[in-house]
């Protein structure tokens, strides 16, 4: 009897370990059943986003959304799809390229964008995103977290856009500014791009197999702002055929070459260089005045000239029927400091050649400057190079104070242009002595004109062997 | 603190004084009488007239019983206790009470009888004639728990003993705590003497395994040993090492002279332990990504993780993508086998006992086993009429394959199968799937590769005891005896590591990266021990016992320390030091030397088997002691402590009163007295120098502040104890309640800055563990052919601190802070106190809480953090809002056994269980920190993602700036827990042969179910010899199932 009682008591007790012993459950199992789903059951739950399901699938996305990997779905309801493009509906990879625009990895949640966040989305497009905003579209629910995500819905939809470059591209044949700026188009070899076959055993870099690699680039891209770039802002103005062809031939006489097909393009990437800003104007009214471009010019936008703006996925185009630059804000005013020479007339007179610095006793500065004495060579000279010089006139002034000897002396500045081969001028600099009045302020030595576009060497130039002293020069452009 | 001892000490020599004068007394009035006592013996299963009962009273009497169980013995007194005897049967003291006419009820062999023999420093004892709390361990079934080690083995066998088994590994033992805390930085062990001899049970400068610890105690096989007494109070004698108690362990000895052998061999199945919850690989790739953003990674950074890539024909691909269950690659099933042989026989003159034995363990991380040989030869000689001797030589060898546990979070093989990246693989992949058979490189996370540990890795240790004690028995007279015993322990420890190259993260040394790591270390101990002692014993008037001791106890104890660590061998084939670089490898040791001298006297005294009174004085000097000690005695110039104790019993059940009742055993118990802990450092007294590397300059620089004064701590202990038997000794209580109060306790104080160190040790604290215990047995059914034991018992301590030179103590430990202050407990958890999760950052603002950065600045706490609580409402969360969180000692702790017995099937059952002890689970808090690319539990899956979110799982943030995973009440648990710690089933086979005796079949089960609302493997575990350690689960080698089946025969 007893034995039978406490068999029962024993299995009893069996079952009660075996079934009750579970101490993690309550610890690990999920609380809430939105964490039991992932962002397609999340999205396949709200009737209100039957249709955004619906394309979801279409495109091919099912899996993407049921992926372990973090996103963020700004969903457009069931009222905001009613005006999508059938074209876009109709073509399965514009219909993917819309849906992954509104799909972006890791989790954006209202409370992490107090301060508006431009966020990748898996199209490649940035959309930003703030607490009541996506892109231009009104949020209508947010912060739904699931297993695999974050669910937004928003009332309109926010169609994936063309950027800047893109746009370039397609009006080569309306505008005459894009055509040219395609023409600056070259292929270049990127490393990480191309095959490597082996390593040579010579020089122990690697071989790359051949035609891989190879890459189109372009050189306002380069120089300018890459307009390809999804995660920067810009804003890039297009001039009307009529104006950009004013403007490009109002800079032929500065770009004085051999070639007429050289100037026109001189000038016309002289016109272009200043035509785009690394900063997103939604509005005319939102340029500031003047704005100032990459290369330092100053543009003065008149928004009355504005005739079209135009939303880009990484910035803003404007046309422009009229955008004049002044001439003179085109060409700037170069400094050259003596300290800072190109090179010399030769190479072997180093021990006479000392860099200073020295104290300007009237303003209390330090100054640097090049004192060259002793050299024994006959016009010696140091010369200072400037690249794609303009070919214009320029107001030479030159800085230099004797306080290394009582006897005043005098040298000679001039310019050596490379494509002629030939000096375009000379100046004589007579270098005060630190007691003179004014002896620390810049001279004006007289006007050297360049006459062809190119590159110009300007000689600080010893008369016979004596003393070569030099500041700074300053050159005027006077158009 | 001197008034207390003059006090005792005074108490003690007026008993003795009296105890000599009353013998005096008795010896001139001594007379005789003589009384006849008749009756019968029966057995109390049957019924039945037990035949060859052999009765004695002392030397005065003896009978035997005849085939109807009768008996008739003259005593010369009335009152007295007849000692019952009987193969196959119980020793039973039967108290007389001047009844003329006796029935006396006797059990089997085995029964737990409270007239059980114990051994006492002194000499062996029936437990009714001892004054003291002390516990006989029944061993029988050591038979059938072949692989444990002999501390493991006691767990649940001792009320007031707590046992904790320091992790699953083989051999690694347990942690005993016997009543508790005594000490704070010396040791809590009991000490344990072994034959007579103290056994060195210390592990010479730890393991460089990480968190391993080579157990001595693990040389001696459960099954060679007799007797196990286990004293609580009764460690008086061993003077200043008696504070924690002492175990007191005999093995076997030939009782018969027939020759018996005893064979036996085993087989067995180790199970992997249930696996903790951790991610999946996609829940966790989902907990990777959003943890990456918080580390500030960019989108296009985590999407070009190779991990991230979902294209099968990225090359990549298979290497990342996997459902990998790594703890299932670590853990692993394993064997075990056993074979055992015990011949024991001899002569009139010589008698030996022979024990052999072969053990193969596997354990439970891949890869890891233990190999053991053991050997024991014990032999008694008599040597002449008055002279006897007894030998003991016992050898053991041990081979164990082990990895890295604890906190090792590089080459821990567990730790890391329960972080790494479950889409990961063990072995390298090609990019079209195909598995490589070399092993997976460590991760892009920077996350070792746990089978590269247990599969290139190697861990192993080799250990040698050797044990061996001559004793002397020396019978001047009859009344005056001289003994001697010597012992010689030698144990050499040694051990290899080898951390592979290939698969595993590196360590950062000051000059140079680790990238493999080897390692060996070898530690030898080396032990003297002599006892020399005078026994002078009497009875008066047939009933005054007299028994006085004098003697003196030597020891001698040396260690050494040897290792050499090597980094970056050329290759992963090279795995010995030697192969390591040359200016990396560091080469270190250290020696511990020691003396200890104790000279102790004794005298016990009992009247007419009622009344018991013993007194103890010891006197001990040791090389760790300062030379100008304040307390003990000065004798020349050396310290002595003097320690004094006495003790009383009143066996109330042999009044004459009590003559006829049906109470079967009424004692009344009481003790105090003083003992010492002398683990007080060898050399800290003295001023001592180590060596220093400045700037290539090598010079010497004082090691710390030397206190002249130091001395043992005294531990005063106070014990009250009752023993009840009814129903024919079928109900069996026993009570106790203890208070012991430590003095001159070891204390790391503080030291003046201008001394240039942090602290000086003295014997400026205070503790007191104030207790009690009990135990019950009952014989629940008692019938010819079934019947049914149960028993029980519980112990509960609780310690606090009385005094300290500060106000509190903060101590650490694998992550867990401990605070020590007076008035609390010796090691209470520290921490902050989390109140939840916040749900948004508006209810964060709402509170206003921050945390101090390093610079000053606040940094608010928001949504998702942890809302911790502000303790001192100054809004900033910081060291003074910490609270105690809990402690790892248990309000309680105990056991519970049932024996059934029915025909030839035995079943018994164990179940040990702790309750209301605390842990702090590290191992979790690593599992649900969410600050780094570990992987974690599933309950992150909860994780707080944005405002509105209730869950009581915080935000997950890369490096968890705002301390949300620090030390707090979010990681201590209850570590209670319930558990069956040994099922056996034997079956007594019927054997007609004449060759064999007897053979017996069993099949056990260890640790087969565990009751415990902790999450983590297992809720026991000892990570440290220090109380500052206990209950951190710092993922060592859980404890696992374990299924045996073997049998034994004897010829």
């Amino acid at each position: 009897m007893y034995n039978k009682k406490s068999l029962v008591g024993f299995v009893l007790f069996f079952t009660l370990v075996i079934t009750g012993c579970n101490k993690w459950k309550d610890h690990t199992e999920v609380v809430q059943q939105d964490l039991t789903q992932n962002l397609l059951e999340a999205i396949s739950s709200n009737p209100d986003l039957s249709k955004f399901r619906e394309y979801v699938g279409k495109a091919g996305l099912d899996s993407v959304l049921q992926s372990s990997k973090t996103f963020t779905v700004w969903a457009p309801t069931n009222t905001a799809l009613q005006t999508i493009d059938p074209a876009t509906v109709a073509d399965p990879v514009k219909l993917r390229a819309f849906i992954l625009n509104h799909i972006s990895n890791q989790l954006y949640f209202t409370r992490d964008v107090a301060v508006p966040v431009r966020i990748q989305m898996l199209s490649g497009k940035y959309n930003t995103f703030s607490t009541t905003k996506f892109e231009d579209a009104d949020i209508a629910t947010i912060d739904r977290y699931v297993k695999n995500g974050v669910l937004h819905s928003i009332k309109a939809m926010v169609p994936p856009l063309q950027n800047i470059w893109d746009f370039i591209n397609a009006t080569t044949t309306q505008y005459a500014q894009n055509a040219y700026i395609q023409t600056l188009n070259y292929m270049a070899f990127d490393p990480s791009l191309a095959i490597i076959d082996s390593i040579s055993v010579v020089t122990g870099l690697p071989v790359y197999r051949p035609g891989t690699g190879l890459v189109q680039r372009n050189y306002f891209n380069d120089r300018v702002y890459d307009m390809k770039r999804e995660d920067r802002q810009y804003t890039y103005f297009v001039m009307q055929d009529a104006n950009f062809v004013l403007e490009a031939d109002s800079l032929k006489p500065y770009f004085a070459t051999t070639s007429t097909t050289a100037t026109d393009s001189l000038t016309r990437w002289n016109t272009v260089k200043d035509l785009a800003y690394n900063t997103a104007y939604a509005t005319a009214a939102a340029i500031p005045q003047p704005l100032i471009s990459r290369s330092g010019i100053t543009v003065p936008v008149n928004t009355a000239f504005v005739v079209n703006t135009i939303k880009m996925s990484n910035g803003y185009v404007y046309i422009m029927s009229k955008l004049d630059v002044p001439t003179k804000n085109k060409f700037l005013t170069i400094t050259l400091e003596g300290e800072n020479p190109t090179g010399f007339l030769q190479n072997d007179k180093t021990a006479f050649i000392h860099y200073r610095i020295r104290l300007n006793p009237v303003t209390s500065t330090n100054f640097s400057d090049i004192y060259i004495v002793g050299h024994g060579v006959t016009t010696f000279y140091s010369f200072y190079r400037t690249n794609e010089t303009p070919s214009i006139k320029y107001q030479v002034y030159a800085k230099a104070t004797n306080d290394f000897q009582a006897t005043a002396f005098s040298q000679t500045i001039n310019a050596w242009n490379n494509s002629l081969g030939a000096l375009t001028g000379t100046l004589t600099h007579a270098v005060p002595l630190y007691t003179a009045v004014g002896a620390y302020n810049e001279i004006y030595l007289g006007d050297i004109t360049n006459t062809r576009f190119g590159t110009v060497d300007w000689r600080a130039t010893a008369i016979t062997t004596g003393p070569i002293l030099l500041d700074y020069l300053r050159l005027v452009p006077v158009p | 603190m001197i008034y207390m001892y003059k006090k005792i000490l005074t108490l003690s020599l007026v008993i003795a004084a009296f105890i000599f004068a009353a013998v005096q007394k008795l010896y001139a009035q001594d007379a005789t009488n003589k009384f006849k006592v008749e009756g019968k013996v029966i057995n109390a299963a049957t019924k039945k007239p037990v035949r060859g009962i052999r009765l004695t009273y002392k030397y005065f009497a003896a009978s035997i019983t005849d085939s109807a169980g009768n008996f008739s013995i003259t005593l010369p007194v009335k009152e007295a206790l007849l000692l019952l005897e009987g193969d196959g049967y119980q020793s039973k003291e039967v108290p007389v009470n001047g009844l003329a006419a006796l029935n006396i009820v006797m059990y089997e062999d085995g029964f737990p009888s409270s007239s059980e023999e114990v051994v006492l420093p002194t000499a062996p004892v029936t437990k009714t004639l001892t004054p003291y709390a002390v516990t006989g361990v029944n061993v029988t079934d050591g038979w059938n728990r072949y692989g444990e080690t002999p501390d493991a083995y006691l767990q649940g066998k001792v009320a007031g003993l707590h046992v904790i088994r320091r992790s699953g590994t083989q051999n690694i033992g347990a942690a005993l705590f016997l009543r508790g805390i005594n000490s704070l930085y010396a040791t809590n062990q009991p000490l344990i003497v072994v034959d007579g001899v103290i056994f060195s049970n210390t592990s010479v400068g730890g393991s460089i395994i990480s968190n391993n610890y080579n157990n001595p105690l693990s040389t001696i096989d459960v099954r060679d040993i007799d007797n196990i007494s286990v004293l609580k109070d009764a460690s008086f004698l061993y003077g200043t090492k008696g504070g924690n108690g002492a175990i007191i362990i005999t093995t076997i000895r030939a009782k018969e002279l027939g020759t018996k052998i005893d064979f036996a061999a085993y087989g067995g199945y180790n199970a992997v332990p249930k696996n903790l919850p951790v991610m999946s690989a996609a829940d966790y790739r989902i907990y990777l990504s959003e943890i990456l953003k918080t580390k500030g990674l960019s989108d296009a950074e985590i999407q070009s993780q190779p991990y991230m890539n979902d294209d099968p024909s990225n090359p990549t691909y298979y290497a990342y993508h996997n459902q990998t269950n790594w703890q299932d690659k670590v853990l692993k099933k394993s064997y075990t086998k056993n074979i055992y042989l015990k011949v024991t026989g001899g002569d009139n003159i010589a008698r030996y006992a022979i024990s052999l034995g072969f053990l193969n363990n596997g354990g439970i991380t891949k890869n890891t086993d233990l190999s053991k040989y053991n050997m024991r030869f014990n032999g008694d000689l008599n040597l002449s009429r008055r002279m006897t001797a007894t030998t003991n030589l016992a050898f053991t060898f041990s081979e164990q394959n082990i990895r890295d546990q604890g906190n090792a979070s590089k080459t821990n093989p567990l730790f890391l199968a329960l972080v790494k990246a479950p889409f990961l693989r063990t072995n390298d992949v090609s990019a079209t799937g195909v598995e490589s058979p070399i092993l997976a490189d460590k991760d892009t996370l920077n996350i070792s590769n746990p089978v590269a540990i247990t599969d290139l890795g190697e861990g192993i240790n080799k250990a040698y005891r050797f044990f061996g004690s001559i004793g002397f028995n020396y019978d001047v007279t009859k009344k005056l005896k001289l003994s001697n015993t010597i012992g010689i322990i030698y144990n050499k420890v040694r051990e290899n590591f080898f951390i592979p190259r290939k698969g595993v993260t590196p360590d950062t040394l000051t000059t140079a990266v680790a990238f493999s790591r080897l390692g060996t270390q070898v530690t030898s101990l080396f032990s003297l021990y002599n006892d020399t002692r005078l026994t002078y014993s009497a009875i008066f008037k047939k009933a005054h016992s007299f028994t006085a001791r004098a003697g003196a106890r030597y020891m001698y104890e040396k260690t050494e320390q040897d290792y050499g660590i090597g980094y970056n061998s050329a290759i992963d084939e090279l795995v010995s030091v030697g192969n390591g670089v040359n200016g990396l490898r560091r080469i270190g040791g250290g020696i511990g030397e020691s003396k200890w001298l104790s000279t102790y006297f004794n005298a016990d005294y009992a009247y007419a088997d009622k009344y018991f009174l013993s007194a103890n004085l010891s006197a001990d000097a040791s090389s760790r002691f300062g030379k100008n000690g304040t307390s003990g005695v000065k004798i020349g110039s050396t310290v002595f402590s003097l320690l004094p104790s006495v003790a009383a019993s009143w066996l109330i059940s042999s009044e004459k009163i009590m003559a006829g009742s049906k109470i079967d055993l009424l004692k009344l118990r009481a003790s105090y007295g003083i003992s010492g802990n002398d683990d007080i450092g060898n050399y800290t007294a003295q001023q001592t120098y180590v060596s220093q590397n400045l700037l290539g300059m090598q010079g010497l620089v004082r090691a710390g502040l030397a206190n002249n004064q130091l001395q043992w701590e005294a531990v005063k202990k106070l014990n009250l104890g009752l023993d009840v038997a009814f129903l024919e000794e079928r109900l069996q209580l026993s009570f106790d309640i203890f208070k012991n109060k430590t003095d001159k306790l070891i204390v790391y104080e503080p030291a003046p800055t201008a001394s240039g160190f942090d602290y000086v040790v003295s014997n400026s604290g205070g503790l007191k563990t104030t207790g009690l215990e009990a135990s019950l047995s009952y014989r629940i059914l008692n019938k010819k052919n079934y019947n049914w034991d149960a028993g029980f018992n519980i112990g509960t301590y609780k310690s606090s601190v009385t005094k300290l030179p500060s106000d509190k103590i903060i101590t650490s430990f694998g992550g867990a802070t401990y605070i020590t202050q007076v008035g609390s407990g010796p090691n209470d958890f520290y921490g902050h106190v989390a109140n939840g999760v916040y749900v948004s950052d508006v209810m964060a603002a709402a509170e206003g809480l921050s945390i101090r950065n390093a610079d000053g600045s606040l940094t608010a706490f928001k949504g998702g953090d942890i809302r911790f609580i502000d303790q001192n409402d100054d809004k900033v969360i910081d060291d003074n809002d910490k609270m105690i969180l809990g402690n790892p000692n248990p309000d309680f702790y105990g056991s519970f056994y049932n024996k059934v017995t029915y025909k030839r099937f035995s079943l018994n059952a164990v179940c040990t269980f702790s309750y209301g002890n605390e842990i702090f689970n590290y191992t979790r808090s690593q599992l649900e920190s969410m600050y780094n690319a570990y992987n974690q539990t599933d309950a992150v899956r909860n994780r707080w993602r944005t405002n509105g979110q209730v869950t009581e799982i915080p935000k997950a943030t890369w490096g968890d700036p705002m301390g949300n995973g620090r030390f707090s009440n979010r990681w201590i648990e209850d570590g209670s827990y319930l558990r069956l710690r040994a099922v056996t089933l034997s079956y007594d086979v019927r054997i007609k042969s004449n060759f064999f005796k007897y053979a017996t079949v069993y099949a056990t089960g260890n640790n087969l179910i565990t009751i415990t609302k902790y999450k983590g493997y297992d809720p026991e575990f000892s990570a440290t010899e220090s109380i500052f350690g206990q209950g951190v689960d710092n993922t060592l080698e859980p404890q696992f199932r374990s299924v045996q089946l073997g049998f034994r025969i004897g010829l």
